[in-house]
C-alpha cells in the first residue's frame, strides 16, 4: 500500500503526529460529528463517543510515530471506519448486542478498509506489548526503561555503570525475552 | 532465537553490520520464517519502547491536547446533538401554540378584514326627559341592546324616534342596532344624518358608518368613510389601520 500515491489527507495523520492543534480542531469540526452521531444511533452516549474518538486519535498518533503510516485514501473514510469497528467491538465485549463484523462496517473505500484493518491490528499489538512488558522480569523492565528514556546506549551504560557492549547485549537479551513472551501468547497467532 | 541472534537484530537495526553481513541477514529474512517473525516482533518492540516509554511526555501532551480540543468542541457545539434532541410532549404543545399564534397573527395581518373583527359593544345608559311611555320604550331598547338582542333594540329605538325622541345618542344606537340586524341600508341613512349634524356623536358615527359598509363588504365605501375620521377622534388609529388593510 505504501507504493501508491499518498492522499492529500495525509496531512491529518502528519498533523496528529506533530500534535498540531489546528489539525486536531479540523478533525473535530469535520469528522467527529459524524462519528458521534453514528455511535448515538447505535446504543451509545455522547460521552462514550467522545472517549472512543480520543482513543482512536491516540492510536493513529502512536501508529504514525511507530510505523510509516501513509494514507492513500480519504482520512474521513479511514477514521470513520476505525471508530465504527472500535465501537462494534466494544458493544460485542459488553454483550450489549450480538455483533459481527459485517458489510455494514465495510467502507466504500477498499483502501480505507485495509488501512483501518492495519490500524486495528496495530492497536491490538500495542495492547499485547504493554501486557507482556509487565510480565518481564524487573531487571529487564528497569533496563529497558532507561534505554528508551535516554535513547542513547553510551549514556545508558554510564547511568547503569556498565560497559557499552554489555548494555547493548543486555538490551538485546531483554527485548529478546519480550519477543518470546509475545510469541508464546495465544493472541500473537491472531495478530501475526 | 538465541542471545547471539537477538544481538544480531540489534546490530542490524543500529546499522552496525557490514554490507556482506547485511546482505546475508536480509537473505535469511526471506528464507527463514521463524527468523523473520522474531525480527519483525523485535523491531516492533524497539519502536514501541522508543515511542511509548521514550516519548511518554510527548504522548501525554498529545492526550491532553485532544482532550482540550474535545472539551472546547463540546462547549461550542453543544450540539450536533442537542440540535437533534427529542422534544418532550409539552415542548411540542408549546411549539404548536406558537405556530398557531403566528398563524393567527399572520392571518389577522394579511387577511381581508371583516365586520366581526371590529364590532364591539359596551352597555349603554341613556336618560331622557320624556313621557312614561317613552321611558318604558327607552328602557326596553337599552335592555335589548345591552343583551345584544339588536332586532328588538332596533324596533324599540325606531319607535322612540317616531315618538319624537330623536336625540343623536338614540340615533347612533339605533343605527348600530340596525347594522347588527342586517338592515345596513337603513342604518346608513341614520349614520348620514348624524355625520351631517354637528353633535358630539358625528365623529363616532363616521366610524360606525364605515363598519356598516364593511359588513356589506362595500370596501371602497368603507375606505372613503374612514378617510373622514379626524385625527382628533378616538377612532382615528383604528380607522387608519383598517383603511390600510382595505
Amino acid at each position: 500500500m505504501q507504493n501508491k500515491n499518498v492522499h492529500s489527507d495525509q496531512r491529518y495523520v502528519d498533523g496528529l503526529a506533530q500534535n498540531d492543534t489546528a489539525i486536531i480542531n479540523a478533525i473535530y469540526k469535520n469528522f467527529v460529528p459524524k462519528v458521534v452521531g453514528y455511535i448515538r444511533k447505535n446504543s451509545g452516549s455522547e460521552a462514550q463517543a467522545q472517549d472512543l474518538v480520543q482513543e482512536v486519535l491516540m492510536v493513529i498518533y502512536d501508529q504514525a510515530h511507530q510505523q510509516d503510516l501513509k494514507l492513500t485514501c480519504p482520512f474521513d473514510a479511514y477514521f470513520f471506519l476505525l471508530c465504527k469497528r472500535k465501537w462494534f467491538n466494544q458493544l460485542k465485549k459488553k454483550r450489549l448486542q450480538k455483533v459481527t463484523i459485517n458489510e455494514e462496517i465495510v467502507s466504500e473505500h477498499k483502501e480505507a478498509d485495509q488501512f483501518a484493518f492495519e490500524t486495528t491490528v496495530f492497536e491490538e499489538k500495542q495492547s499485547l506489548f504493554n501486557d507482556m512488558f509487565k510480565k518481564l522480569g524487573k531487571a529487564c523492565q528497569d533496563l529497558l526503561k532507561v534505554v528508551f528514556e535516554l535513547d542513547d546506549m553510551q549514556k545508558t551504560a554510564e547511568k547503569l555503570d556498565i560497559s557499552y557492549a554489555y548494555a547493548r547485549k543486555k538490551k538485546s537479551l531483554c527485548i529478546g525475552q519480550l519477543t518470546e513472551l509475545i510469541q508464546a501468547s495465544p493472541k500473537y497467532e491472531q495478530l501475526k | 532465537m538465541d542471545a547471539d541472534t537477538y544481538l544480531l537484530f540489534e546490530d542490524y537495526l543500529d546499522g552496525r553490520l557490514s554490507d556482506e553481513e547485511k546482505r546475508m541477514f536480509e537473505a535469511r529474512l526471506t528464507s527463514d520464517a521463524e527468523f523473520q517473525n522474531s525480527f519483525t516482533t523485535y523491531k516492533e518492540l524497539n519502536a514501541f519502547g522508543k515511542h511509548t516509554i521514550g516519548k511518554a511526555t510527548e504522548r501525554e501532551d498529545f492526550r491532553q491536547n485532544i482532550a482540550k480540543v474535545a472539551n472546547d468542541y463540546a462547549r461550542t457545539e453543544p450540539t450536533t446533538i442537542s440540535k437533534i434532541r427529542q422534544l418532550r410532549p409539552w415542548q411540542y404543545a408549546a411549539a404548536a401554540t406558537v405556530l398557531v399564534l403566528i398563524a393567527i397573527s399572520y392571518f389577522q395581518f394579511f387577511a381581508i378584514p371583516t365586520y366581526d373583527d371590529y364590532r364591539e359593544f359596551s352597555p349603554i345608559s341613556i336618560s331622557v326627559r320624556g313621557t312614561e311611555s317613552t321611558s318604558e320604550l327607552l328602557q326596553r331598547a337599552q335592555t335589548a341592546y345591552n343583551n345584544e338582542n339588536f332586532e328588538a333594540a332596533a324596533v324599540a329605538f325606531t319607535r322612540l324616534r317616531n315618538a319624537g325622541e330623536g336625540s343623536p345618542e338614540i340615533l347612533l344606537y339605533n343605527a348600530i342596532a340596525l347594522t347588527e340586524s342586517d338592515e345596513e341600508e337603513t342604518a346608513a341613512e341614520l349614520y348620514n344624518e348624524l355625520m351631517n349634524g354637528d353633535s358630539v356623536y358625528a365623529e363616532e358615527a363616521i366610524w360606525y358608518a364605515a363598519l356598516n359598509r364593511l359588513k356589506q363588504e362595500k370596501h371602497s365605501l368603507a375606505k372613503e368613510l374612514l378617510k373622514n375620521v379626524p385625527s382628533t377622534s378616538p377612532y382615528y388609529q383604528k380607522a387608519q389601520k383598517l383603511q390600510k388593510k382595505l
